[in-house]
């Protein structure tokens, strides 16, 4: 499976804030690939830099063997791109719209362009400027897919889409993976997201924590709920065996993400006497982007934060 | 449309139609609205009975034609740049995959190509009515400036996020550069380098910046726009940056350590502040450096500066609520109209004092008689409030500013025209006193303003309660309202700002010895005295002015005759003299007219050209010829003075000039005694000025007797005034108060006052 999109060690910083700290990751072809992340979290800047708007100051980009500063018309006639807040000229009529982006791509693109307007039901002689949020939203789409591209870059795509339209459209994505193209978007709908994604990214605060298939990732990872016969005794040795990414404790239940959980380890803590009500769960990719973009430690610093201003209230 | 059945556009196509369709409409309001200026000048040009008079209206015909095209260029830059930048279509439009280097051609064929022919039809009046040579000169000066405003505001737009500040910044630049060639310093180079004539120097100077203005520019122009395309989409530049101790919330910033909650009028004033303080700073800088660039001027020129000031004040008072739906998040709170509309007109009318003060400054310094005094902060007080409803009623920045511009200018030139024509009707200068209904007119200017003003608040309810209010067609319909009531209160009301009714009595004998009031005349200077008298005033403004001016229109008209023999110089002087003899004869029947502002003219101008002919003959040493014309102009002078046709200004020329005469000249034409016999006889200024305001009043009352009796014909159908009778009661008043006031001031005044100086200096060059 050859790579689509190859970033190397990107940084990028505005001002004194690091927004890409380090970033690498290999994008197959054929794939429905989704970015996630929080707001910040450096989505959009990645993209952007994907198609040549933003430097780096370190590391490199490659989009389909090209490098977008030195190619960026090349990259272009490649790649459908959608950004997050679509500038149509809002004078045109959807007809205008579509008529005026055909003049840079080849022949079929009006033609591919009218199909992708009538199934999203858009009215081709209204103007841009009297048509809801989700219908720009389509009109953005189709102008992006009509010419076919090989790779299709997408910013929040579905944003403002009604739930049917939202999910046709990303079922029509898994079609594209299946014609060998491929699919790059973020999203905050995970759930949709879920559904079509075949590999996942989580960036948060502008590093990556993440980069998996979805179905590697998922059978990676566990979720486990537990109760606690005593909570101020040590937990079983084998915990130690577990990589944990996310944990919570209230009372004498815990709730963890761990990675690493085999059928040994779940023996041995079922035997453990304290401990009891072990549930191993296999885990969806909300509560994965939960766990990664809330890990362990920073949770652990947290706890220990509460903590210590409890005590200093009991202490006043 | 069906899409899959149309044809595919080329690249070019695309682009250029997608341009051009964004500027339509500016071309079409722009030049459309040009062009009936252009129409209303030529009807008011033809409606007077005396074309002379309608020099200055088609002169006017060429300023419009000029200024287009650079109206033009800031609508383009504005929309093909600035408003694409900021309403997003930039980004979408660089996502396709287009050329950057076919996009800005594309921006700049559209932009230099359609304003050029959008102009051309703005070229064919001008071009009937003027000699070839001044359309020629006009458009090539027209051109280059055109093509630098262009390329400068491009500059600027694409460097710039904020459209209105890009183009304000251009301005500045564009002034600033220049005005280099003011600076002696730089002045000086070309002739030190090149050995050039300083008589070329302003010309060199202009070319040289004209040619580095557009090769600089246009090169910076390609490198920002390849930047902006690419990676500095982002990339703001800001004239300070923000302060890390300051937070975003929402659209408000805050101090992190102010921990009480802040009162609500202070933010809302802080929040107009941070919208406005950069760009009035901005505008201020341009009124200061124009008006300094412009100190000896004209005070018109200042009060067209400070009136345009005013008016982008007024633009930018919603306008930063306008930006980003800003309004939006105020609305959403509950913040009631009227708090927010005071709080933006405070700031705005804060930064309005400063520009009034440059502008008072600006007349201290120049060489105008403080006659704007009352009409420019009036002026400015409209053109702020049409600025302050323009900026409320039109989201897009450049929209607000064209439709401010256009509806300001537009209403300046009726309401001129129904003055005109309510105040001259079909006779202008010689039958109606203007200054009484001016000075009427003036004080009900700041009724417009106030209906603006109050119109606002009723405008904001609607603004931030309905959603995508449409408030265009209220803009002009209120703009409409505020810039004809002025009018119509002035023909109404006019005559209740009368507090007593004189009668038409005889002029004031003035039985103090005029000496003892003003011992020495030659202290007085000119202009006051000339400037206070209607009529003679006007002319004299024109053709006389200061002393300073009157010498050098007598050097101006040497200067014009040698300028024709060097054209005509196969032909002898003597060739000349037939022209002006001709001009005589046709004098003859004319002259049994008591008062004709059109004989004035003529004689005027007969009395200056015998005058520097008569210079220029002697020059030639043909001394019968120089003599004779000395002569004749000593004739003309006589009838002048005869038929109270006379104006001094003209006769001070002709006076002036024969004082420039050398000793060998004077002996040429025989001598002192002979010299002597040429010194215009004594004519009792005073005495003429009272008889021709005498004359003139009575024409006036005759002609407002034979208005009232006179049939409507389509030719009348704009005299208004018989549809507001109390206008002509006003008339009779203010003409009689008027009438007085001239009178005392006449008698006032010791004889020869303009004459005096340069008769004195004759006599005593060989005195008997």
């Amino acid at each position: 499976m050859s790579e689509v999109i190859s970033v190397n060690s990107a940084s990028k910083r505005f001002g004194k804030k690091t927004v890409l700290d380090n970033i690498s990751l290999k994008v197959p072809s054929g794939v429905v690939f989704a970015l996630l992340g929080e707001n910040g979290a450096g989505k959009s800047t990645l993209i952007r830099s994907m198609l040549g708007y933003t430097k780096l100051n370190s590391g490199s980009i490659s989009v389909c063997g090209l490098d977008p500063l030195r190619k960026p018309l090349e990259i272009r006639r490649q790649v459908g791109y959608v950004s997050d807040a679509p500038g149509l000229y809002e004078w045109m009529t959807v007809a205008q719209a579509g008529w005026y982006a055909s003049g840079f791509y080849p022949d079929g693109f009006l033609k591919n362009y009218a199909a992708r307007i009538n199934e999203f039901q858009l009215p081709a002689e209204s103007k841009i400027r009297d048509l809801s949020k989700g219908m720009r939203a389509k009109v953005a789409l189709s102008l992006a897919m009509a010419f076919d591209p090989e790779l299709l870059i997408m910013d929040e795509p579905t944003s403002g889409l009604d739930p049917l339209v939202r999910r046709s459209f990303l079922e029509s994505m898994i079609d594209r993976a299946a014609a060998g193209q491929t699919v790059f978007l973020s999203s905050h709908q995970i759930q949709e997201v879920e559904r079509v994604a075949d590999w996942v990214a989580i960036l948060h605060q502008g590093k990556l924590q993440i980069v998996s298939p979805l179905e590697e990732l998922k059978s990676s990872v566990t979720i486990l709920d537990m109760s606690l016969r005593d909570p101020l005794l040590a937990l079983p040795d084998e915990m130690e065996q577990l990589e944990v990414l996310h944990r919570i404790q209230k009372g004498r239940t815990i709730h963890m993400m761990v990675r690493g959980f085999t059928p040994a380890i779940e023996l041995a803590l079922s035997k453990h006497a304290n401990l009891f009500e072990i549930k191993p769960m296999r885990p969806n990719l909300e509560e994965l982007y939960l766990g990664f973009t809330q890990p362990y430690e920073s949770i652990q610093a947290r706890e220990r934060n509460e903590q210590g201003k409890s005590n200093q209230t009991e202490v006043a | 449309m069906l899409l899959s059945h149309q044809n595919k556009p080329s690249l070019w196509g695309s682009l250029l139609w997608k341009d051009f369709q964004q500027v339509k409409l500016a071309f079409l309001v722009l030049a459309g609205g040009a062009l009936c200026m252009q129409l209303l000048f030529l009807i008011i040009a033809f409606l007077t009975s005396d074309h002379e008079q309608s020099r200055p209206l088609f002169t006017s015909l060429f300023g419009i034609a000029s200024v287009t095209p650079i109206l033009l260029a800031l609508a383009c830059s504005g929309m093909l740049i600035g408003h694409e930048r900021q309403s997003g279509n930039w980004a979408w439009s660089s996502s396709l995959p287009v050329p950057w280097v076919k996009c800005l051609c594309s921006k700049l064929i559209v932009a230099t190509l359609g304003s050029l022919f959008a102009s051309l039809p703005l070229g064919i009046i001008p071009a009937i009515f003027a000699n070839t040579d001044l359309v020629a000169s006009y458009s090539s000066l027209t051109l280059l400036i055109f093509l630098q405003v262009i390329v400068i505001c491009f500059l600027a737009t694409i460097l710039m996020r904020d459209t209105l500040i890009a183009l304000l910044v251009a301005g500045t630049v564009l002034t600033v550069l220049h005005s280099l060639s003011s600076i002696p310093l730089l002045r000086s180079w070309p002739l030190d380098l090149f050995g050039i004539s300083p008589d070329v120097v302003p010309r060199f100077w202009f070319v040289f910046l004209s040619t580095s203005i557009l090769t600089v520019g246009l090169g910076l122009v390609v490198v920002a726009f390849r930047w902006r395309w690419t990676y500095g989409q982002l990339t703001k530049i800001a004239f300070w940056q923000e302060r890390a101790s300051t937070i975003v919330s929402g659209h408000f910033r805050y101090r992190e350590s102010s921990g009480a909650r802040p009162n609500e009028w202070w933010m809302m004033f802080v929040h107009s502040l941070r919208n406005n303080f950069a760009m009035g700073l901005l505008i201020l800088a341009n009124l200061v450096i124009c008006s300094i660039l412009f100190l000896r001027m004209d005070d018109g020129l200042h009060l067209f500066f400070v009136s345009l000031a005013m008016l982008a004040l007024g633009v930018i008072t919603f306008q930063g609520d306008q930006m980003l739906g800003r309004f939006r998040f105020l609305a959403d709170r509950g913040i009631a109209p009227w708090k927010l509309v005071l709080s933006r007109l405070v700031v705005s009318v804060g930064m309005a004092i400063p520009a009034y003060l440059v502008f008072f400054i600006a007349l201290a310094f120049s060489q105008g008689q403080f006659s704007r005094l009352m009409f420019g902060p009036c002026a400015g007080a409209i053109a702020f409030s049409l600025g302050a409803l323009a900026s409320i009623c039109f989201r897009k920045q450049v929209m607000a500013i064209g439709a401010a511009v256009f509806v300001g200018v537009f209403g300046f030139i009726v309401n001129v025209t129904l003055f005109n024509w309510v105040l001259f009707d079909q006779q202008i200068l010689t039958q109606v006193n203007g200054n009484a209904f001016e000075s009427i007119l003036v004080r009900y200017l700041p009724i417009g303003a106030l209906i603006i003003l109050v119109s606002l608040f009723w405008l904001a309810r609607r603004w931030l309660v309905l959603d995508k209010p449409n408030l265009a067609t209220h803009f002009f319909w209120v703009s409409a309202l505020a810039l004809l009531t002025p009018f119509c209160f002035a023909c109404t009301f006019g005559f209740l700002a009368i507090p007593y009714t004189p009668d038409l009595a005889g002029p004031v004998e003035s039985t103090q010895p005029s000496e003892r009031i003003v011992p020495d005349f030659l202290s007085l200077s000119d202009p006051i005295l000339v400037g206070d008298l209607p009529g003679l005033a006007i002319l004299s403004r024109y053709q006389s002015g200061t002393m300073h001016m009157i010498a050098s229109s007598a050097h101006g008209a040497v200067s014009t005759v040698q300028n024709e023999l060097k054209e005509k110089a196969d032909k002898p002087i003597s060739e000349l003299i037939n022209p002006v003899l001709r001009e005589l004869d046709g004098l003859q029947n004319e002259v049994k007219v008591p008062i004709s502002y059109g004989l004035q003219i003529k004689l005027d101008v007969l009395i200056v050209r015998t005058a520097a002919l008569a210079s220029i003959a002697l020059k030639e040493k043909d001394a019968e010829l120089g003599l004779r014309l000395w002569k004749l102009n000593r004739e003309l002078q006589d009838v002048a003075s005869e038929v109270n046709a006379m104006d001094a200004g003209a006769r001070k020329t002709a006076m002036y000039l024969l004082l420039d005469l050398k000793s060998e000249d004077v002996q040429l034409i025989g001598g002192a005694k002979i010299y002597r016999s040429l010194i215009p006889s004594v004519a009792d200024e005073r005495s003429v000025s009272i008889e021709y305001s005498l004359a003139r009043e009575r024409n006036n009352l005759q002609m407002l007797q034979r208005m009232s009796n006179s049939a409507i014909t389509p030719m009348h159908w704009l005299a208004v005034t018989r549809f507001f009778p109390p206008l002509r009661w006003l008339y009779e008043r203010e003409l009689v108060n008027d009438h007085r006031r001239q009178q005392a001031h006449l008698s006032t005044l010791p004889k020869n006052y303009i004459t005096g100086d340069v008769r004195r200096q004759l006599e005593q060059r060989f005195p008997k």
